[in-house]
């Protein structure tokens, strides 16, 4: 037997954003991959082809043309998933700038406890050197971030 | 109400001031004036900051690790009122009290006999530059008594030795406090207390 098989395109082209718009028209996903999306809707199964970078459907116009109004509203369905998606990436873009000027702030502040922490020891090497040359010996205790050094002789 | 005590500067924890580790209080104001002073900066009355004695004891209530506290100056007996309250609060806490003081036991009126009674260990006299001993323990010139008060301590804590304290503080900043040797003193640099 014949029959007339017509193909319906989407101007969907992205599939993020397909599969998305799809599933907010009602379907069911029950597979996909970047070329094809099997989909379940009002009972009939479906596969949603990407061809040519757009996606269309294949239907026998004859028994399935009346089973299509789904599709009536994936146009905008689709456009408003192009809108969220846009909006994510502009604010994944804008996250990534933050991270970059906090990474900045982080190296800024690694290198300025290096810093720090360079002079505590180059002050605390003076004074163990200082105290040795005069006959001291030194007691040391790391308290709250300060170094406790006490110097005592006994001569 | 709680008296007001004038400090000059404090170390949470230090080890030369008494035995074992201390709260050290530098109170603020001292009308002695012994020639050669190391803490001039602790003279004049109006310096420092005031606080109230229960605001110290709650502070030192949350301090870990220490022995006692030790009260110099300044002159704390020149706030003896304010001195009694912390030295009596302090023992009540079981913290020992190590009391400096410039005047010798003679000059005490009956306020300052009292914080002198309830400390363990106090040193009297006015430090004098002729008798200046970097070598003694716990004091500068060597007229200075140490008195043994309580029976918490005895002599056998006191063996004669020279004690200077670094802190290098977390900016890198050195405090030195002690009786340090004027050579230790230039060589260190920092502020001195």
């Amino acid at each position: 037997m014949s029959g007339v098989w017509t193909e319906k395109s989407v101007p969907m082209t992205d599939h993020e954003c397909a599969v998305e718009a799809l599933e907010e028209v009602g379907a069911t996903i029950l597979a996909k991959n970047q070329n094809q999306i099997r989909i379940r809707i009002n009972g009939q199964e479906w596969a949603v082809q990407k061809s040519h970078s757009r996606y269309s459907i294949r239907y026998n116009q004859r028994t399935q043309a009346n089973l299509l109004s789904w599709m009536n509203n994936l146009g905008s369905a689709y456009e408003t998933a192009v809108q969220r998606k846009l909006r994510r990436l502009r604010t994944e873009e804008e996250s990534a700038q933050l991270e970059s000027e906090r990474e900045a702030v982080r190296a800024e502040r690694e290198a300025f406890e290096a810093q720090r922490q360079g002079l505590i020891e180059q002050r605390r090497q003076e004074i163990l050197e200082k105290a040795n040359t005069l006959g001291y010996r030194v007691k040391e205790t790391k308290q709250n971030g300060q170094i406790r050094m006490v110097l005592v002789r006994t001569s | 109400m709680s008296q007001t005590l004038r400090i000059g500067h404090r170390l949470g924890h230090s080890e030369i001031y008494g035995p074992g580790i201390r709260s050290v209080f530098w109170t603020q104001g001292c009308t002695l004036a012994c020639k050669g002073c190391w803490n001039t900066q602790y003279w004049p009355s109006k310096g420092g900051g005031e606080i109230e004695v229960s605001q110290i004891l709650s502070e030192l209530d949350n301090l870990k690790g220490i022995e006692g506290i030790t009260l110099l100056g300044g002159e704390p007996l020149q706030q003896s009122k304010a001195s009694l309250e912390l030295i009596k609060g302090c023992k009540d806490r079981g913290l020992s009290v190590f009391l400096y003081t410039g005047y010798d036991p003679s000059e005490f009126d009956e306020t300052m006999q009292s914080c002198f009674d309830l400390s363990d260990i106090a040193v009297t006299g006015r430090f004098v530059q002729g008798l200046r001993d970097t070598t003694l323990r716990w004091r500068g010139s060597r007229n200075q008594q140490v008195h043994f008060i309580s029976n918490t301590y005895d002599e056998s804590v006191l063996q004669e030795q020279t004690e200077v304290e670094c802190h290098i503080l977390p900016s890198g900043e050195i405090r030195m406090v002690g009786y340090a040797e004027s050579e230790l003193i230039q060589i260190l640099g920092g502020s001195f207390s």
